[in-house]
């Protein structure tokens, strides 16, 4: 896990409007709960030894098959929007709500809606492949779009100067110079999968429950039936697909990723000695020659494809007959969701506004408060330790390289695979449920705070160490003078990412079942759970989804924004 | 000019060895060393030869493999608070003002405010930087960001100060201003600090400033010879004799 995305650069004159409303309608579209309850298929318990191996096989594909999707999505969203002012205008916003929107909140009707699309058994299956995908799609958006907008000015213009057209400008020079922020991304994308998998493999939904195939559902039932060896066997069977997708795949992807870097300073990236030797084996290897094939193939296509909609004529560029009609079509079927979407959120607006509200709708207000405070105190929990940790291992320098492979492993294993435990301990020795709840939060955001405050503390230049050593700065004056300011930026994100975490963490810390019992706290979380649980009731989910997600984006502007742009801009380390 | 009888600070078999990847690197070998009170001593070599690592071995902030130092006669251990470090890249503080910056190894010496403030205010003078105390670093040109520097090692008043590469990020006519000035700085009586050491890989800008010239030779990096610059102050660039000198260093050198 490392850190979630954050736009660095957003341009002027974000259309807010429109995207909210695209969003409400999207909000309204998918909380709408048809009636009656679904068909779902409910296949057998199986956490024999034996189904191990199979099991984590069908969550991985599941997992695959839900980053190839995000992948696809996130390139072309953020290519749209790096390249367009227009659209930018209205894609950073939509994604920048979409993003702080609590992705198990949508889950229940997602299945309603799947089900409906693909029968009892793949519908489920969607579902899930669904939620995992919202969960890691937007930071790989903003990636793309940074990487993008990262490139100069003058690399796309020597380009276009020499007749390439936009297909051929993405694929030569867009691609490869978001290649980079794509992989970093990617990791991060996976390790909120994995989070997120966990909890949407096993659901109950009123009277109907369902369970999928997978690491998931395995890890579940042997806590149910207290199989303890097999759980420690699943656990350490995820962890080690988890070292293993690591060493094989994302090293050697990210050796890869520093020869498309554009910037030519020489910075203190050290290269990973085995993803360097794994990625000349995938390059030279003839046991590797039909997945290079297979990848040249791709590329052959793409290319061919560029070139019949992309003539090279005497004056350049020139657009084929193939853009001037694929061009108004794509514009106009966007034009048509956006209508559409707009229409829908305001029919949906008025009639969850205008009836009469039920009991509990008049609660939500002080729920998200509530909620918020729970937030806040596992925060400064998390906090309270992370500060001094890292000024200790900043500190003792030879720690840290122990340290960050230490919690890289801890982190790599998804919390949500330990809540069952969490809770029963916590529920044993306390008998407090808040206190289970705030672990449970606390495992949902601590990990975004350690890794930005460590990497912040790494970036501290050696000089400046030194200037401080030389000067005899140490202890009290060392942490007021140059930790806690130097950390300062990556405090604020780490802050901000954790934030979002803890939002998305409410739906499972705040109702969770345990056994056959059903613990709650109350709270926007647990409200909505209720809702969509316990009695589907849309009308409350969408009063409660929009509240949350109204609240969340007010503190962001109102709160995190301002502090973010002036931590920038006061601790930047480049004097 | 050089009285050899007072030594300030000596060095005795320095050796300093890196591990990287399994194999030994030998950065330093043997160095033996004398720097007397009140003398500009420069030490020039090729780049990756020591020279810094040398410099940080003098302050304290490294430690070297073996040997040991003797400051005034007792063994040196840990950072030595008599000296003022001056860094090529600046090193400042982007968050502390020009004032804050100079006042930090104050504080670092729990030194009341009022008396901090007036001796960094002191030292700003000094410099040239008065009108700049509440500046940012970013806000300051390399040259000026550079008297920041030297005003915050002359601030806790050392008996030595030393300067690693303290000209090389700054364009000519800035380092030529500046080296006029530090020389002046060493000559003042009124300030303590009267000893300093230079690393260069500029053998003009050595042979311009200092009494004394350590040639050091890389990987692994050891004294080839000392030498002694005869010449009167201020110096002319041009005479035969100085150019014999830059001659005479860049010959061992190569």
């Amino acid at each position: 896990m490392a850190f979630k995305y954050l736009p660095t650069r957003l341009r002027e004159h974000p259309n807010w409007f429109l995207a909210g409303l695209l969003c409400l309608g999207l909000l309204v579209a998918l909380t709408r709960i048809p009636s009656g309850s679904p068909e779902i298929g409910a296949s057998l318990a199986d956490s024999s030894l034996r189904s191990l191996p199979r099991q984590l096989f069908a969550s991985f594909l599941r997992m695959l098959t839900a980053y190839g999707g995000s992948l696809l999505f996130a390139i072309t969203i953020g290519t749209l929007a790096a390249t367009s002012q227009k659209r930018e205008r209205l894609l950073l916003p939509l994604v920048d709500i979409l993003q702080s929107v609590p992705i198990l909140g949508f889950f229940p009707t997602a299945i309603f809606w799947f089900v409906a699309l693909g029968g009892p058994h793949w519908g489920v299956e969607m579902a899930a492949i669904f939620l995992i995908f919202t969960s890691q799609s937007w930071n790989i958006v903003f990636g793309v779009y940074d990487g993008i907008r990262s490139v100069p000015p003058e690399a796309s213009e020597a380009l276009r100067s020499l007749g390439v057209g936009p297909l051929a400008l993405f694929r030569r020079l867009y691609l490869p110079a978001c290649f980079g922020r794509i992989i970093d991304n990617s990791i991060l994308s996976w390790s909120n999968g994995w989070y997120f998998l966990m909890a949407c493999e096993i659901i109950a939904l009123g009277p109907v429950s369902y369970r999928l195939p997978g690491i998931g559902s395995f890890l579940a039932d042997t806590i149910e039936h207290s199989a303890w060896v097999n759980l420690s066997a699943g656990v350490a069977a995820l962890a080690l697909l988890i070292v293993v997708l690591d060493i094989l795949v994302w090293k050697p992807l990210g050796v890869l990723a520093l020869r498309y870097r554009f910037e030519s300073t020489k910075s203190n990236l050290s290269v990973s000695r085995s993803g360097a030797a794994l990625l000349s084996l995938y390059m030279n290897g003839w046991g590797f020659a039909p997945i290079r094939s297979l990848l040249g193939s791709i590329h052959h296509v793409w290319v061919r494809v560029e070139s019949a909609l992309e003539k090279p004529s005497e004056n350049g560029y020139q657009k084929t007959t193939g853009w001037r009609f694929t061009q108004p079509l794509l514009m106009g079927f966007f034009w048509l969701v956006l209508v559409v979407g707009a229409v829908y959120a305001i029919i949906g607006l008025f009639h969850a506004l205008f009836m009469p509200w039920s009991l509990t709708a008049s609660t939500i207000a002080s729920a998200v408060g509530l909620s918020f405070l729970r937030i806040v105190a596992a925060y400064i929990f998390c906090l309270l330790w992370i500060l001094p940790f890292v000024y200790w291992v900043h500190r003792n320098s030879n720690s840290v390289r122990l340290v960050k492979s230490v919690s890289q492993i801890l982190a790599s294993i998804p919390a949500t695979a330990f809540f069952p435990i969490i809770t029963v301990v916590v529920l044993k020795i306390f008998h407090v449920t808040e206190l289970a709840v705030l672990i449970l939060l606390v495992t949902g955001m601590v990990w975004y705070l350690l890794f930005n405050i460590l990497g912040g503390s790494d970036a501290i230049p050696n000089d400046i160490r030194e200037a401080a050593s030389s000067l005899g700065v140490k202890g009290g004056l060392y942490a007021r003078k140059i930790y806690l300011p130097a950390i300062a930026p990556a405090l604020v994100t780490g802050s901000i990412t954790a934030f979002g975490g803890g939002w998305n963490a409410l739906i499972i810390s705040e109702y969770f079942k345990q056994g056959s019992e059903t613990h709650s706290v109350f709270g926007i979380g647990s409200i909505l759970a209720k809702a969509t649980y316990e009695n589907g009731d849309s009308r409350l989910m969408s009063l409660s989804l929009f509240f949350m997600v109204g609240f969340i984006m007010m503190f962001n502007r109102a709160f995190w924004q301002p502090v973010y742009r002036y931590v920038e801009r006061r601790f930047r380390l480049d004097a | 000019m050089l009285k050899r009888e007072d030594v300030l600070m000596e060095l005795k078999h320095i050796h300093k060895t890196f591990l990287q990847k399994k194999t030994e690197y030998t950065v330093l070998e043997d160095i033996n060393l004398q720097i007397y009170q009140g003398e500009f001593l420069a030490i020039v070599g090729p780049s990756g030869g020591g020279k810094s690592t040398l410099l940080r071995i003098i302050n304290g902030l490294a430690d070297a493999t073996s040997g040991e130092i003797l400051y005034k006669g007792q063994k040196q251990s840990g950072i030595n608070m008599e000296c003022g470090m001056v860094f090529q890249a600046f090193a400042l503080l982007p968050w502390l003002t020009v004032l804050e910056n100079i006042e930090l190894g104050l504080q670092a010496r729990d030194i009341p405010e009022n008396q901090s403030r007036k001796k960094a205010n002191y030292y700003i003078d000094k410099v040239g930087l008065d009108g700049h105390e509440e500046a940012y670093p970013r806000e300051l040109s390399g040259g000026m960001k550079q008297r920041v520097g030297f005003a915050r090692a002359l601030a806790i008043e050392p008996e030595m100060l030393l300067m690693d590469e303290p000209f090389s990020a700054l364009d000519p006519l800035t380092s030529a201003n500046l080296r006029e000035e530090v020389l002046d700085i060493w000559n003042d009586p009124h300030l303590r600090i009267n000893t300093i050491v230079m690393i260069t890989h500029l053998i003009e800008e050595a042979v311009e400033m200092a009494d004394r010239v350590i040639v050091l030779a890389a990987k692994p990096g050891r004294i080839l010879k000392e030498v002694v610059i005869d010449l009167p102050r201020p110096r002319n660039k041009n005479s035969e004799a100085f150019q014999n000198y830059v001659g005479e260093i860049f010959a061992l050198i190569t």
